[in-house]
């Protein structure tokens, strides 16, 4: 069991490196850089940078540098934990993320929670009643929040709730909140604005899950130890929960280990259209701007969670099936 | 198996609604009523029509719908229309429109159904330049529906013969291999997109803008199925009639080719099948970010960015029509790939 | 909401706190009450956009008619007679936000330890350069001092105008001195900056230096402002805090201290959508808007306790296009080159179809030339080549030499290439569906217009590398100190490789014709003149050109920016008022004399029932039609 950790621990050196590699030329692969993007953003704006101020920032950026260079003092920068400092906010991108941090992981945890709350209950409901009315309407449902592009849920779900409960969903806070130091009467503000982004987040993931669930009890109940305990005469509902749902939820457990990425960067895209202060809105802006170092820090911390949890998950499964640490 | 997929009705229902829309797709021009580059500036934003068979004159046999009049509301600044019921435009099938080229080869000019002479018929409604959105919907869908498919054909060929010489040679082969996928995979997919798709050059033709679409699309498609096939292969490498396929002197893509993969082909569709929404899904997202396909260029992701607006959902909430056959292809999809599996799994 | 501070001795009284003879600001309707809190949104995380606009202190400034200039930080000048020099007097008694004197000590470092400074600043602003050389600045006595030029700068009065942000000549030296190897030891600096994590000591003071930064939430509370608000928190996540300035140097008629509005609450909205429903909901003061947005601003009103003032703005014409003279292909080069050509394509536009189409009929179908707020304005100049006439169009393009042939009958080049103009097109402010009407127009011509979304910064690099068909941009040059300023009526957009040629006297770049090296002569002489009546008439010789020649053909003008003003705004302009960067912003009309119509020093009540008095103040500071 150590040497399989080891072994795996090993193979993921080289993946990193190879990532930080990826990620730094994509970052820099649109035409341009920061300094473009600004420009352009200010042209938007219908302000002119003076050439000066172009000047100055080009070279206080370091973006007369080649490529290799730059990617070089980044990474001997990572190594050191200076995650380096970010062209937007002009502030350590240490800072940004992680003052961002507390939220987003509370907004994934609540949408993930309020999936698995709706989803296994549902999906058992689904698996014993199959073919029944209910079954269609929740498949059909749960299809819904699959096909359904999530900008768009979140955009109709925002204006919906303005138009029928003059509620305006924008941001986690009220105005008065926002900048108030945390008491409780600030958490009462929080947990009063999470439901909705948290319930758009989870859609997808919830309806995924009710399939999931559905299809493996169904699979769990059509075994023959089942059919062997009804006839012994065990009661319906000891039936269900002793085997077959534990079993069940098996291949739900092992996607728990990439579950660390998606809490540190949240529903990028809801994010953004909610205007919550979390970390996906900050990822995006990085990317479009071209902010080197924000983005591609940004980048490696959710590769570098990502290759955790694969390993997380494989430790799982190879604890729990003893053929794959043979392997 | 095919018996067992027609059991399961939706599938079936799905499958039918999907040849038909991908028929639509291809004989878009014959299809549509109208261009979609045809404009009416005095029907800015006018609303869907209905169609009905019953006037103050009786029934009519022949579906019709009435004309519309109306235009800007000075107070407002929005444009609102309403039914002109003293004139009644009847739909004509077969019907001579503008003229076009089907599929950019054969010069034609009649439409599966329109308007006799020119009249108004704005089944979707009109978007904010007086186009008619169901035709743009059928262009669109040449585009969107196309996407998913090449994308995942794509997807099919890299990911089979990486997860095939993967799974067979293993070793340092597979090591590689399977190294450089999880280094794909671990890549979070939205800053690889928008890098990728920034990258494009914008100066290339819609074409290729497309095809770069398509590559980028199916990036991380492979990866996975990779892994999938790398399983399988591996599991039935060691089956006895692989080796005695071997036994027998053939080569070793032979066996690759002609034994294994065919033993999981109905697996593979499954997969496949499962994937498409997943494209179709992503395309919209990277419009939606201002990324890959832009105007002038139709697809439903386009016309999906430009109706992705508080005014639109509350004014004008036709136009978020895309949305809508996004949502039933995805579904249909779904559905179909589930019959198969349902069908193809020896243990239902 | 100073007088606490004042009983408690930690403030000066007001009386002490402004300068001798404070300037007088008109309030619009009523003197306001004191109190309140605005509310406003900012689009860009780390630039507070709207509060940018509001706070604009340079030493001149416009009159809210967008022509007249005004004093401002200067608070009186004196040209001397052959432009070569200028004499500047400030307010006696002005102090910064900390209390401190403001007087020429603050200039003298912001020019020569500022803005000379090759190091924090590579390249100073063409504002104070005439005839090649920076201008010199003489130290009179602590409250006057003089600019002196080598050749005439007539036009130095509109370029005061733009003395604000980097371009600002008052920089408090008490506060950015402690940064500055002038005044402090150069290892102290150098070590300070590697502490906050910069490689230099100038990287540090342009960090340190928030007056030529964008209004942003990283401002300390002591950094010293002449603005009416400054920044006092900007440490929760997308909010931004601005209380009064207490040493704010403008009064109202009757003596109180401006500005009335205690605060500001600047949220950052990224989305646009998001936006839209806070505005709707009426959760936010004040903010501009496109016109785009118009029905759903305009049917929301009610409900959001707002109103929506059409505001013109400054551009010329908000979708123009600059075909390039200087192409690397020799054929379109001869076409784009040729007069009638453009004027042909002028004429082919049918500017009425797009004012009903984009601008619910509300715009101004015109050709691209300055606003008619411009002492440069002639009522040809609009009408030129504007009428739709694509018959003409036609004839003048048999007579430059394009035939039409093929089954599209589209115009071929003499050399036998079809005509195609490919277009780069910036999402947003109508330009996507402007050009594609513009297309159809021009496919009536026979001229196919290949266009496409393209990013902005693909268009830019496009742009200075003459890599282009047809640029296309919202005119700009539509104000005097934008035609002052734009080096011959914007010769970069439309002929890169005649303007480098031009802008570095002949090393670099193509040689251009006469007429355009008249045309920048013109603009040298327009710039420097300081003969009033000569400037004028250069201005309307080189608007003249442009309208002869259309460098830029331009389609629709008299663009309204829609500004929702909640109904307890008061003191706003109605509709009509001018807006647009840099010279007409929200500063223009005094924000420091809006006011809200109820106190509220309980920041956390909900907003009340307004009195909807149902009186739109309806002034127009500048009619348009």
């Amino acid at each position: 069991m150590i040497r399989y950790l080891l072994k795996r621990i090993l193979c993921m050196i080289p993946v990193l490196i190879a990532v930080s590699i990826l990620s730094f030329v994509i970052i820099q692969l649109p035409p341009g850089d920061f300094l473009t993007s600004k420009i352009a953003q200010l042209e938007m704006l219908g302000e002119k940078a003076s050439e000066s101020e172009i000047a100055s920032l080009r070279a206080q950026y370091g973006l007369e540098r080649p490529l290799y260079e730059r990617y070089f003092l980044w990474i001997t920068g990572m190594l050191k934990g200076d995650l380096g400092k970010s062209f937007i906010y002009n502030r350590p991108v240490s800072t940004l993320i992680g003052e961002r941090l507390a939220l987003t992981m509370m907004i994934s945890t609540c949408s993930i929670i309020l999936s698995w709350a709706i989803a296994i209950p549902v999906g058992i409901f689904s698996a014993i009643r199959q073919y029944s009315f209910l079954d269609y309407v929740f498949t059909f449902v749960g299809f819904i929040g699959i096909s359904i592009p999530t900008f768009f849920l979140a955009l109709l779900l925002m204006f919906g709730a303005y138009q029928f409960f003059d509620l305006t969903v924008v941001g986690l806070f009220s105005p008065e909140y926002a900048i108030a130091p945390w008491s409780f009467g600030k958490f009462l503000d929080l947990m009063k604005h999470i439901w909705l982004p948290a319930f758009i987040v989870g859609v997808a993931g919830t309806a995924g899950t009710i399939r999931v669930m559905r299809g493996c009890l169904l699979d769990e109940l059509g075994k023959q130890y089942v059919i062997a305990a009804r006839a012994r005469g065990v009661s319906e509902w000891k039936l269900l929960l002793k085997y077959p749902v534990r079993i069940a939820i098996n291949p739900m457990l092992s996607t728990i280990g990439w579950i660390l990425p998606v809490m540190v960067s949240g529903s990028v895209i809801v994010s953004v259209v909610l205007n919550l202060p979390t970390t996906g809105p900050l990822l995006l802006e990085a990317l479009e701007m071209q902010d080197m170092y924000l983005a591609g820090s940004f980048i490696m911390i959710l590769s570098g969670l990502t290759v955790v949890g694969t390993v997380i998950s494989d430790l799982i499964l190879a604890w729990s099936d003893p053929r794959i640490r043979y392997e | 198996m095919w018996w067992k997929f027609k059991k399961h009705r939706l599938a079936v229902l799905s499958g039918v609604l999907l040849i038909l829309l991908y028929l639509g797709a291809i004989f878009c021009e014959f299809v549509s009523p109208f261009s979609p580059f045809q404009r009416d500036a005095t029907l800015i934003n006018a609303p869907p029509q209905k169609v009905r068979f019953i006037s103050n004159e009786g029934i009519h046999l022949r579906p019709f719908v009435y004309g519309v009049s109306g235009g800007l509301q000075d107070e407002t600044w929005t444009r609102v229309y309403e039914e002109d019921r003293s004139r009644r435009i009847p739909i004509h099938f077969f019907v001579r429109g503008s003229s076009y080229k089907l599929c950019g080869l054969i010069p034609w000019d009649r439409h599966l159904f329109g308007t006799a002479d020119g009249g108004i018929l704005f089944l979707l409604g009109a978007d904010h330049l007086g186009r008619d959105l169901l035709s743009r919907i059928i262009y669109g869908s040449r585009v969107s529906l196309s996407i998913g498919l090449v994308g995942v054909f794509l997807s099919m060929v890299i990911g089979c013969a990486m997860g095939g010489i993967s799974g067979y040679f293993g070793g340092t082969v597979d090591n590689i291999i399977q190294r450089s996928i999880e280094t794909l995979m671990s890549l979070p997919t939205l800053p690889l997109w928008m890098g990728l798709s920034a990258a494009v050059p914008t100066t290339w033709s819609p074409i290729k803008v497309y095809f770069g679409m398509v590559v980028i699309l199916s990036i991380l498609g492979w990866a996975g199925l990779a892994r999938v096939v790398r399983g399988k292969i591996i599991s039935l490498r060691e089956e006895d009639f692989a080796m005695a396929a071997r036994l027998a002197g053939a080569h070793e893509g032979r066996i690759i080719r002609k034994h294994l993969l065919p033993s999981f082909f109905s697996y593979l569709i499954v997969m496949l099948t499962l994937s498409v929404p997943g494209m179709i899904l992503a395309e919209t997202t990277l419009s939606y970010l201002g990324l890959g396909l832009r105007p002038p260029v139709i697809s439903w992701g386009v016309m999906l960015q430009q109706a992705q607006n508080v005014q639109t959902v509350a004014t004008y909430p036709w136009i978020m029509a895309p949305a809508l056959f996004v949502v039933v292809v995805v579904l249909a999809f779904n559905f179909v790939g589930d019959g198969m599996r349902d069908a193809a799994d020896p243990y239902h | 909401m100073l007088t606490d501070l004042v009983q408690l001795g930690e403030l000066p009284p007001v009386a002490e706190r402004l300068p001798h003879d404070p300037p007088v600001v008109e309030v619009l309707d009523r003197i306001g009450n004191y109190g309140g809190e605005l509310r406003t949104v900012t689009p860009i995380s780390g630039w507070l956009v709207e509060e940018t606009c509001m706070m604009y202190e340079p030493l001149l400034r416009f009159a809210p008619d967008g022509m007249t200039i005004r004093p401002n930080l200067a608070r009186a000048w004196e040209l001397s007679e052959d432009g070569r020099s200028i004499v500047i007097y400030l307010h006696e008694g002005l102090r910064w936000s900390d209390g401190v004197p403001v007087t020429t000590e603050d200039v003298l470092f912001a020019w020569r330890d500022v803005l000379l400074n090759k190091e924090i600043t590579p390249i100073l602003h063409s504002t104070f350069v005439v005839g090649g050389e920076p201008m010199k600045l003489d130290i009179l006595d602590p409250f006057r001092f003089r600019l002196n030029f080598k050749e005439p700068y007539g036009s130095i009065l509109y370029s005061l105008l733009y003395t604000s942000g980097s371009a600002s000549l008052i920089q408090p030296k008490h506060y950015l001195g402690r940064y500055h190897p002038r005044y402090s030891p150069l290892e102290k600096i150098e070590k300070q900056a590697k502490e906050h994590g910069f490689d230099h000591w100038f990287e540090l003071f342009r960090d340190m230096n928030h007056t030529a930064q964008r209004i942003n939430g990283n401002t300390p509370i002591e950094y010293p402002t002449l603005k009416p608000w400054r920044v006092i928190d900007g440490s929760a996540i997308g909010h931004v805090i601005l209380e009064r300035n207490p040493y704010y140097w403008k009064v109202d008629a009757e003596g109180n201290q401006l500005p009335y509005i205690d605060r500001i609450h600047s949220t950052y909205v990224g989305n646009p959508e998001a936006r839209n429903l806070k505005y709707i909901a009426g959760e936010v003061d004040f903010a501009q808007n496109p016109m785009e947005n118009a029905p759903l601003l305009l049917a929301n009103r009610e409900r959001g306790k707002y109103a929506i003032r059409l505001w013109r703005e400054n551009q010329g014409t908000r979708v123009t296009y600059y075909f390039n003279h200087t192409h690397d292909d020799p054929g379109k080069r001869r076409i784009f080159q040729d007069r009638r050509f453009r004027i042909a394509l002028s004429l082919a536009i049918n500017r009425k179809e797009i004012n009903d189409v984009l601008y619910y009929g509300k715009c101004i179908p015109r050709q691209c030339t300055v606003n008619r707020a411009c002492s440069f304005f002639e009522p040809e100049f609009e009408t030129s080549y504007a009428e739709y006439d694509p018959d003409r169009g036609n004839r003048l393009l048999d007579e430059v030499g394009l035939e039409r042939k093929g089954p599209g009958g589209w115009r071929h080049m003499p050399d036998g290439r079809q005509l195609i103009i490919s277009a780069d097109v910036i999402e947003g402010g109508f330009r996507p569906e402007t050009t594609e009407l513009v297309a159809d127009h021009w496919a009536a011509l026979g001229i196919l217009l290949s266009w496409r979304v393209t990013d902005n910064e693909l268009v830019y690099t496009r742009l200075m590398g003459n890599m282009f068909d047809v640029a296309i941009y919202p005119d700009d040059v539509a104000t005097d100190p934008n035609v002052i300023r734009s080096e011959a009526y914007r010769v970069q957009w439309w002929a890169p490789s005649w303007w480098k040629w031009l802008s570095s006297n002949g090393r670099n770049g193509e040689e251009p014709p006469e007429d355009v090296k008249q045309l920048w002569q013109d603009w040298v002489r327009l710039r420097q003149t300081p003969d009033d009546g000569e400037r004028i008439r250069l201005g309307k010789k080189i608007l003249r050109q442009q309208a002869e020649n259309l460098y830029a053909i331009g389609a629709i003008g008299g663009t309204m920016n829609l500004v929702l003003v909640t109904d307890r705004m008061k003191n706003v302009p109605g509709d009509g008022a001018l807006i647009g960067s840099p010279w007409l912003v929200t500063a223009l009309h005094h924000p420091e004399q809006f006011f809200l119509s109820e106190q509220s020093e309980v920041l956390n009540e909900d907003l009340h029932d307004y009195l909807i008095s149902g009186e739109n103040t309806h002034h127009s500071w500048f009619t348009f039609d």
